[in-house]
């Protein structure tokens, strides 16, 4: 049994150290995207998250700030806002569940010091693992303690995997990088942390019905968001952007959302508020064209709330 | 609990410390400790059938002790008949009720006499039709005097419900699970190692071949009836290595974790699509299952010791119960059918045992054969898959119609190529292994230890590395 306890802590210990390493290599020496299956480090992202969170670091007391998953940052427009003298910051991030917003406004809170907090509650966010954003997280913030805490909650083989590799690129230097591009070939970054998708328009699709699944660890992290903005006496709109009508009327549990939102504060569901079209106002089943965009965030500014809040 | 749960990596190492470090004192209190942890194993999945497990232990048990007191061959047949109702009759219930009930419904609208059939709400409890056999094969034994009743309550519970096979096999018989349980027990170094080897094979075979292969599998099959044949055949051989990883995989970690704790259960999986011919493959797939049918049916109904017509009979018998087994579906029928149409012509003309020994490449003929029995069984597996006998004949036209030739990308085809190279990897260290009872057991007699540490590294990286990061259920739970 020596012989077994000894080899074993020797094993784990060889594999403590040879495993990184070859993460690390893996990483570095692969030019095949494809072949890294579990290594997701892709800097800027597709919504500009290096950028976003390069901006972040430079900004401080806004009057709005913007929180929430895509549909924060491709739906409510920073220029709108700017445009009638608001101070605002979007710190949408790609799939951002409430384990990643707490994870942002324990680093950025302070220095933001919003008047109002407008949080685009998704239910596809509530109803996600956390992994996706967390990746991308991950390759466009700097490696702290909370990251790896993020990760062990989340316990997933690619968030490992990209945490090793990230902090290896961070001890090089080479982790976070300036990224001076603000446009690609589909989207545009605004500053303040709004991405604009270049004009497209959705086919309407056929969908079978679905449900969503709301993940309980989602729920918890949200309240616990919830409990920090009421210590710190910052209001907060909850609002469900618009998705396209035809995806959101296939999910059979969006009332159970509503009933989950209501409970917790301030919430408008754009959904039963605006009448839009598929083919008119949406690019994709959950993101909102620019006309779209466009109608939403005026509707949502002359709002009663919004207004009421904002003073 | 799954094997493939962060909850088990925590459950095993404190179990494997308790039990040799406190409980391994006298036998009676490791087999109670033995007995609690199968029952935290299981019931983290739903406590609410522990009381099945336990009804149905208790049943066997019972009948055990009757049948030890009893010569009285009316009263042997009766408490063997009360077991046999027991349990099956649990398993009938639990898994086939709702399928009958609708079969009923249907073939009553079908002569034009519809009639309403109330479905019921039955979740089926995890592991039933494993434990089920398991403890029935201890009755039917002692019935028959190949084993001595026992008295000992603690050693047959911990046999009915000892965790490592308990959810998916291997099917245990008594005569050989039961008596481990009273042998003194005495930490074995290379024991110990070979378990984890085995552990280490048996996830793999899971985690990077079977869920990577699933996620392709379940999306073609979903989306069959508009995807051409060859997508469709992808699908087809993909999920021929999904099952096979999943369930020779969750054997592996099975059979890994009783060598952890000193006990020795039965090869599950020999290389099955190594095999030269149908009759090769059944003696290599599901071993406990197909030698439970072997043993318990197929002989009690005489075999192939008949005329012809027996022999067909029997074999037919034995095919479709063994893919009712699965599940209640027609398409696990059809399954079983269609392997008794593949099995019958061997059998009727005495080929059937024609391969006993591991294949060789000593002649051309081999792949050729390897490679024909493989074909018989993805085509075989295109019913299994399927949730219906339409869908099953829809991916069957598919598979052999001119669309085979149009191939419709998709979303992850890297990852598919990932998968097959994987499955290659598989091939060949399953090839190298193929005299052993595991694919990795070889490595004992490698005497550099770097190499052997070199191999356990590149496995856990490529499980690290390839893994299907959601956590999916082996597929045999559910039977």
């Amino acid at each position: 049994m020596k012989k077994w306890i000894r080899n074993s802590v020797l094993f784990f210990l060889l594999i403590a150290i040879a495993y990184p390493v070859l993460v690390i290599l893996w990483g570095e020496l692969l030019p095949v995207n494809g072949f890294k299956k579990n290594l997701i480090y892709v800097q800027q992202g597709g919504g500009f998250t290096g950028k976003r969170l390069q901006e972040v670091k430079n900004t401080s007391e806004v009057d709005v700030l913007f929180l929430g998953s895509s549909v924060a940052y491709r739906g409510l427009y920073t220029r709108f806002y700017t445009s009638k003298g608001l101070k605002v910051f979007n710190l949408g991030t790609s799939s951002q569940t409430p384990l990643e917003t707490q994870l942002l406004l324990d680093r950025y809170l302070q220095q933001l010091q919003p008047k109002l907090v407008v949080y685009a509650v998704s239910p596809e966010a509530f109803s996600g693992d956390g992994v996706e954003s967390a990746l991308d997280l991950i390759a466009n913030d700097s490696i702290q303690k909370d990251m790896c805490s993020l990760a062990l909650r989340l316990n997933n083989m690619k968030v490992y995997n990209t945490l090793i590799y990230a902090q290896y690129k961070q001890l090089m230097g080479n982790h976070l990088q300036q990224h001076p591009d603000s446009v690609n070939e589909v989207d545009r970054y605004i500053s303040g942390g709004f991405t604009e998708r270049k004009m497209e328009h959705l086919n309407s699709p056929i969908w079978d019905t679905m449900a969503w699944t709301f993940q309980p660890e989602q729920i918890e992290s949200f309240d616990t968001i919830l409990a920090t903005f009421a210590t710190e006496e910052i209001p907060v709109i909850l609002v469900q952007p618009p998705l396209s009508p035809s995806f959101y009327k296939a999910h059979t549990n969006n009332a159970a959302f509503d009933r989950l939102m209501e409970k917790r504060g301030t919430y408008q569901n754009y959904n039963t508020i605006l009448s839009l079209k598929d083919t008119l106002h949406f690019y994709d089943e959950l993101h909102l064209n620019q006309d779209g965009v466009e109608l939403f965030n005026q509707h949502f500014y002359q709002s009663k709330a919004f207004q009421q809040l904002l003073k | 609990m799954l094997f493939n749960s962060i909850e088990f990596a925590v459950f095993l190492p404190l179990v494997f410390g308790l039990y040799w470090w406190v409980f391994n004192r006298n036998q009676t209190l490791r087999n109670a400790f033995l007995l609690v942890i199968s029952y935290v194993f299981y019931g983290w999945w739903d406590w609410r059938f522990l009381l099945l497990i336990a009804f149905s232990s208790l049943v066997d048990y019972s009948v055990g002790l009757f049948l030890s007191k009893t010569e009285n061959q009316q009263q042997r047949k009766i408490l063997l008949g009360i077991s046999l109702i027991t349990n099956l009759g649990l398993l009938g219930f639990f898994k086939y009720y709702n399928f009958f009930i609708e079969s009923f419904a249907e073939a009553f609208t079908v002569l034009g006499q519809p009639i309403q059939a109330s479905r019921l709400a039955i979740i089926l409890p995890v592991g039933i039709s494993f434990y089920t056999f398991q403890t029935l094969s201890y009755s039917i034994d002692v019935y028959r005097k190949k084993l001595e009743p026992t008295t000992n309550f603690w050693a047959f519970f911990a046999f009915v419900s000892f965790f490592p096979q308990l959810v998916a096999g291997p099917i245990e018989r008594a005569t050989q699970l039961l008596p481990q349980f009273f042998t003194p027990k005495k930490f074995e170094y290379n024991t110990a190692v070979d378990g984890m080897r085995q552990i280490l094979w048996g996830l793999f075979k899971k985690v990077v071949i079977a869920d990577s292969c699933a996620v392709y599998v379940d999306w073609a099959f979903a989306d069959a009836a508009h995807l051409p044949g060859s997508n469709l055949w992808i699908a087809a051989v993909l999920f021929a290595f999904q099952i096979y990883g999943d369930f020779s995989g969750y054997s592996d970690i099975a059979i890994g974790t009783a060598k952890l704790f000193g006990f020795r259960l039965m090869q599950n999986f020999a290389y099955p699509y190594f095999s030269r011919d149908i009759a090769e493959f059944w003696r290599r797939w599901h071993i406990s299952l197909t030698t439970w049918f072997r043993d318990y049916v197929y002989i009690p109904l005489g075999g192939s010791r008949g005329n012809r017509w027996q022999t067909v009979r029997n074999t037919l018998v034995i095919f479709v119960v063994s893919g009712f087994w699965h599940g209640a579906n027609w398409t696990f029928i059809v399954w079983g059918l269609l392997n008794a149409l593949y099995f019958l012509p061997l059998i009727l003309q005495q080929k059937n045992r024609r391969y006993l020994e591991a294949p060789a490449l000593t002649s051309w003929k081999t792949p050729v054969q390897i490679a024909v029995t493989f074909f018989l069984t993805v085509i075989a597996w295109v019913f299994f898959r399927a949730d219906t006998i339409t869908q099953a004949v829809q991916v069957l036209h598919q598979l052999f119609s001119t669309s085979v030739f149009t191939l419709q990308r998709f979303e992850g085809e890297f990852n598919v190529l990932i998968t097959f190279v994987m499955i290659a990897l598989l091939l060949v260290v399953e090839w190298r292994g193929r005299t052993r009872q595991h694919a990795l057991e070889g490595l004992q007699f490698q005497p550099a230890a770097w190499k052997r540490k070199a191999v356990y590294l590149a496995l856990i990286f490529a499980i690290g590395m390839f893994m299907e990061t959601t956590e999916t259920p082996f597929i045999y739970f559910q039977f």
